[in-house]
């Protein structure tokens, strides 16, 4: 076929095309719908906690992801289209993913100066990350939709931050479920499956993504 | 950005918000001038291979008729355009197996000439035919004969008898059809 032939055929069918904010608008309002229940719910969660400091701690980590969710999710619509433009959201991603862990290294630093007693192991942890990788495919799997919808450039890049932003979202709805009194818990558990989803969604991403 | 580049892209930028109002004309052009740019992006891109050129610009111009959407008006329009271009060409020369390269910025801006006159003619047979299509054959051809003036209709008196009803006929579908243009 020639060029010419093609650029006809393609004018015939230029109709208006459905408008690519309408399935972003559906991924944010999932995303602010869930983020508005999880406060209403943290609030009733919080009611039951006693002790100031573990409240303290909650929000802490609640705010830590969804800032993680937020800038996620920001580079992720960046990359579903040529030249997409993520701005400060890289800087907001590391930022959240250090507050996570300072945390963390803080109680490790404790706990090697004989501070706190306190540690967790890795089959307590271990065999929850599974169900939330588990619970966490179906929006891996909506948010892949919406990529072979969109024009990535970058798959793989495409596909793991597609993995991080269902990870993230299946933490928080994790942190607000569980009733897990060691929040270093859940730091753990959220880390490990954000990193096996990033590895998942970069691995499937240059396969599965095609336009 | 070289003054070049600027040009072509305001004029494709312009093409582009005419043609997402449904401007036919619009798109045709657009169209038809992006092929000129990614040629020329192509051949930049595959100097050993420029037989094989055309298959990766249709493939080139399917993608972005196809995801126009994902084009937001926010950045340069070439600049997009690049980046589905070098994607496709990437995906074209692993599918045989080939090595591809880092993809140096493309500089021959002024080398590109957008061929205005042929879209233009290629643009008003697409308006004669727009328009004519509400019209029989027998019409169709009264008005292919007639000759339009300054403001009347004249036709050869050989024929002004047998196409003198088929052409009034013509005229008054065409202002049934395009007379609030008038």
């Amino acid at each position: 076929m020639l060029t010419s032939e093609l650029i006809q055929m393609l004018c015939s069918d230029h109709l208006p095309k459905r408008s690519a904010r309408i399935p972003l608008s559906y991924f944010f309002a999932v995303g602010v719908l869930t983020a508005i229940s999880f406060y209403s719910f943290n609030a009733w969660h919080l009611s039951k906690l006693g002790d100031l400091v573990y409240r303290g701690y909650f929000q802490y980590l609640l705010c830590c992801q969804l800032l993680i969710y937020a800038s996620s999710a920001k580079i992720f619509v960046a990359l579903s289209r040529p030249r997409g433009y993520a701005g400060y959201a890289i800087s907001m991603l590391a930022i959240g993913l250090l507050l996570l862990w300072i945390p963390v290294l803080l109680a490790s630093a404790y706990q090697r100066l004989g501070l706190s007693a306190e540690a967790i192991s890795l089959n307590d942890w271990l065999p929850q990350v599974m169900w939330m990788v588990l619970f966490a495919l179906p929006w891996m799997v909506l948010l892949f939709m919406h990529l072979r919808f969109m024009a990535p450039i970058h798959l793989r890049l495409s596909g793991a931050m597609a993995g991080l932003v269902s990870g993230t979202l299946t933490a928080m709805l994790q942190l607000l479920s569980g009733k897990e009194e060691n929040l270093s818990f859940y730091i753990y558990s959220d880390s490990f499956t954000m990193v096996l989803l990033i590895l998942i969604g970069a691995l499937l991403g240059s396969r599965w993504i095609r336009w | 950005m070289s003054n070049r580049q600027v040009d072509i892209e305001q004029e494709l930028n312009s093409l582009w918000v005419h043609s997402g109002f449904g401007d036919d004309l619009c798109y045709l052009q657009l169209m038809s001038e992006l092929a000129v740019v990614l040629r020329k992006f192509l051949e930049h891109l595959m100097p050993d291979h420029s037989n094989e050129v055309e298959d990766v610009l249709q493939v080139c111009l399917l993608a972005v008729h196809l995801k126009r959407h994902t084009y937001v008006g926010t950045g340069w329009i070439t600049d997009w355009l690049y980046d589905i271009c070098v994607f496709k060409w990437m995906l074209y020369q692993r599918q045989r197996g080939r090595t591809t390269k880092p993809v140096m910025a493309f500089d021959q801006w002024s080398e590109i000439v957008l061929n205005q006159t042929l879209h233009s003619a290629h643009a008003s047979q697409i308006d004669i035919g727009k328009i004519s299509r509400n019209l029989s054959a027998k019409q169709r051809l009264a008005v292919e004969r007639a000759q339009m003036g300054d403001s009347s209709v004249c036709i050869s008196r050989a024929t002004q008898g047998r196409h003198d009803a088929d052409l009034h006929a013509a005229i008054k579908v065409l202002y049934k059809h395009w007379g609030h243009l008038c």
